[in-house]
């Protein structure tokens, strides 16, 4: 059986002593975003990675993701054997600045002698770090939107189960990206104060960056009391920016993951909702849930403590679940106030003890990406 | 062991034109108005293995690129920087690779799995060990496996990010496989081969084949393996067909097509990343 060993996560909740007080209580942090769009000036929240020393320079995302590959790997004790076995898997959403960065600076055309001659460009970080760490030389990264590292998550179980890799380190990795912040800007989806999901008045999606790693591996090689059960990744071709509002899509999905882990509806202890507060998204993900589930299981988001982290979100709010969950509690959906006639259900408000069990994780993006994974977290 | 069900190929060298909007359009002209060239070349390689094919629904979408939609990522980078604009809705969307991937799910009528991956070498190789790992587990039945490469200009600069140093001719591709765990009605079989060579070992592995084979080596590899693993060939016949289609991340699967369409016989395709060796074989049925 597939197990997840745990792992490190930088985001705007801190620490984890710092993130797991805000998410036991439900607060939060963020910071105003600015940008002049059509003319006009405009103020954005976003959930920031807190560091002062941080620019814009090509070495920062690779320092971090050292740092917090490093720190996972310092936090389980792996060997330099154990890492030789491990496969990786990165998701993202967006470019890799190996090489968006000499494009940038090449607009004109101008800088073509400048560039030297260097394999660059998406996997330069998968490979960077798989050098770095003498990682097993499967990597692949991964760019579905925002289901990116929940693939990854899939696909490392599959190579585990295969008996391929013996360990698997999945990144979830999005750092600040003008482009990106101005383009839902640009599609009107952002909300300029606060994440509300499931809340009758929501707004929008509040960004957000995170860079996680979550090593897994299997019970003969390392157990936990963390299992996978399974995964289900489906495309759904109703529109390429989003899933069925009726919840057809994401119903199916749900479905198939349950079957997938053999599981029933009534035993999922909680859903981590995808639940990024777009009026459409929630509106189909509690559709889709209601094709399943007889009546409302506890879910909730996490999106209004670290921001919709886009390709990262898999692994980071998988990563901050098992931490919650670690520590005897699932947390509440900070910022619902009004419930939404239209969608009947409502997330927890506060957050609820809860120490074993299983757990649903839902992930849906652009390109009619619906992942959904089925966790457990055993009595030990 | 997993096997290939059709093979479907579009491509062009670097001095060659390929009017990828106009061949589009003639299959499917209302999916012309919000897909890019990168998404019509996506179309037209699948297009080209499934003509005329029914697929299943459950079918899974795994495609690979070296670096996905760069064009799209530079009309964005010239509407902000240069024309002062925001993204343009169509663009930023498509600014996600995998939404490539969407418009074929989409026009093939197909809601499996969708995974859009990229690296920086073998990415489409990777990606078949991946696809033969989960058609052998039972966790798909079947998998479209697609490598989508769009040419960009200047080329001098391509060159330089892609490592190469030299004026090696660039080309660009869509080459798609469609791959099952059934033999029936199959083209040929293909084995990622499980085992990380050192030379020795591959040595050893070639030196235990029995019937003749031909051999190639990966693009990206090509002058390292002729060094140290063309002699230990020297009685089989190469397949070289990498002229065809000129430089690109996704070639390999140019070259499987290619071998598929040729016919018979059994294809070794060696790969080299730092001190390990790969290989991939294909057997075609008579």
């Amino acid at each position: 059986m597939v197990t997840l060993l745990g792992g490190d996560i930088y985001s705007a909740l801190g620490d984890v002593n710092e993130r797991l007080v805000r998410l036991e209580k439900g607060s939060y942090k963020t910071v105003q975003k600015k940008m002049v769009l059509m003319g006009e000036d405009l103020s954005f929240a976003y959930y920031s990675i807190d560091d002062s020393a941080r620019n814009s320079a090509l070495s920062i995302p690779l320092e971090y993701l050292e740092r917090v590959v490093q720190s996972a790997i310092d936090k389980l004790e792996l060997s330099a054997d154990d890492l030789s076995h491990c496969g990786l898997f990165l998701g993202s959403a967006s470019n890799d600045l190996s090489l968006s960065l000499p494009l940038g600076q090449n607009y004109d055309n101008s800088q073509v002698d400048s560039v030297g001659c260097e394999r660059i460009g998406n996997g330069y970080y998968a490979e960077h770090l798989s050098q770095h760490f003498g990682l097993h030389p499967f990597s692949l990264t991964y760019n579905t939107a925002c289901t990116s590292s929940a693939n990854g998550v899939i696909d490392a179980a599959s190579m585990l189960e295969g008996g391929l890799i013996d360990f698997a380190l999945v990144i979830g990795f999005e750092m600040f990206a003008p482009i990106s912040f101005e383009g839902f800007a640009s599609m009107q989806l952002l909300s300029p104060d606060t994440i509300a999901p499931f809340d009758k008045n929501r707004k929008g999606i509040v960004l957000g960056e995170a860079i996680s790693a979550l090593f897994m591996s299997r019970d003969d090689i390392y157990d936990t009391p963390w299992k996978y059960l399974g995964g289900v990744g489906r495309c759904e071709t109703h529109s390429v920016t989003g899933a069925n509002p009726d919840g057809v899509g994401i119903g199916e999905v749900i479905g198939a993951v349950l079957k997938a882990s053999e599981t029933q509806p009534e035993e999922i202890v909680a859903v981590k909702a995808h639940g990024t507060a777009s009026a459409l998204n929630d509106q189909a993900e509690l559709n889709g849930m209601k094709k399943v589930f007889a009546s409302a299981p506890d879910f909730f988001s996490l999106k209004p403590y670290i921001g919709h982290t886009l390709g990262s979100c898999g692994s980071s709010e998988l990563l901050l679940l098992m931490e919650c969950v670690d520590a005897g509690f699932v947390p509440g959906t900070p910022n619902f106030k009004v419930q939404d006639e239209a969608l009947e259900w409502a997330p927890l408000r506060e957050m609820k003890k809860c120490e074993t069990g299983k757990f649903m994780l839902n992930y849906f993006g652009f390109g009619g990406n619906n992942t959904s994974l089925v966790v457990e977290k055993v009595v030990k | 062991m997993i096997y290939i069900h059709s093979v479907g190929s579009l491509g062009r060298v670097e001095n060659e034109a390929l009017d990828v909007k106009a061949l589009w359009k003639a299959i499917s002209p209302k999916m012309i108005r919000r897909t890019d060239r990168f998404i019509q070349l996506s179309l037209l390689g699948a297009n080209a293995a499934l003509e005329g094919r029914a697929l299943s629904p459950h079918t899974a979408l795994y495609m690979a690129s070296g670096q996905g939609n760069l064009a799209v990522f530079k009309r964005l980078r010239d509407q902000r920087y240069i024309h002062k604009q925001p993204p343009k809705p169509v663009d930023f969307i498509n600014s996600l690779s995998n939404t490539a991937g969407f418009y074929v799910a989409q026009h093939f009528g197909i809601t499996g799995k969708n995974l859009n991956v990229s690296r920086l070498t073998h990415v489409a190789e990777t990606l078949l060990l991946l696809a033969q790992n989960d058609l052998e587990l039972g966790r798909e039945k079947a998998v479209l496996l697609g490598g989508v490469d769009e040419l960009q200009e200047p080329f001098d600069f391509t060159r330089k990010t892609l490592g190469i140093c030299d004026k090696t001719v660039l080309g660009e591709g869509s080459n798609w496989l469609l791959l099952s765990a059934q033999k029936e009605d199959a083209l040929a079989s293909v084995v990622y081969e499980k085992e990380i060579f050192t030379l020795e070992t591959l040595a050893n592995y070639l030196s235990q084949e029995e019937r003749p084979y031909r051999y190639t080596f990966s693009q990206s590899s090509a002058s390292l393996l002729q060094e140290t693993v063309t002699p230990l060939l020297e009685l089989q016949t190469a397949f070289d067909c990498s002229c065809g289609c000129g430089y690109y991340e996704t070639a390999g699967l140019y070259i499987f097509a290619e071998f598929v369409r040729e016919g018979q016989g059994t294809l070794l395709y060696i790969m080299t990343e730092g001190s390990n060796y790969r290989l991939i074989r294909i057997e075609i049925f008579s």
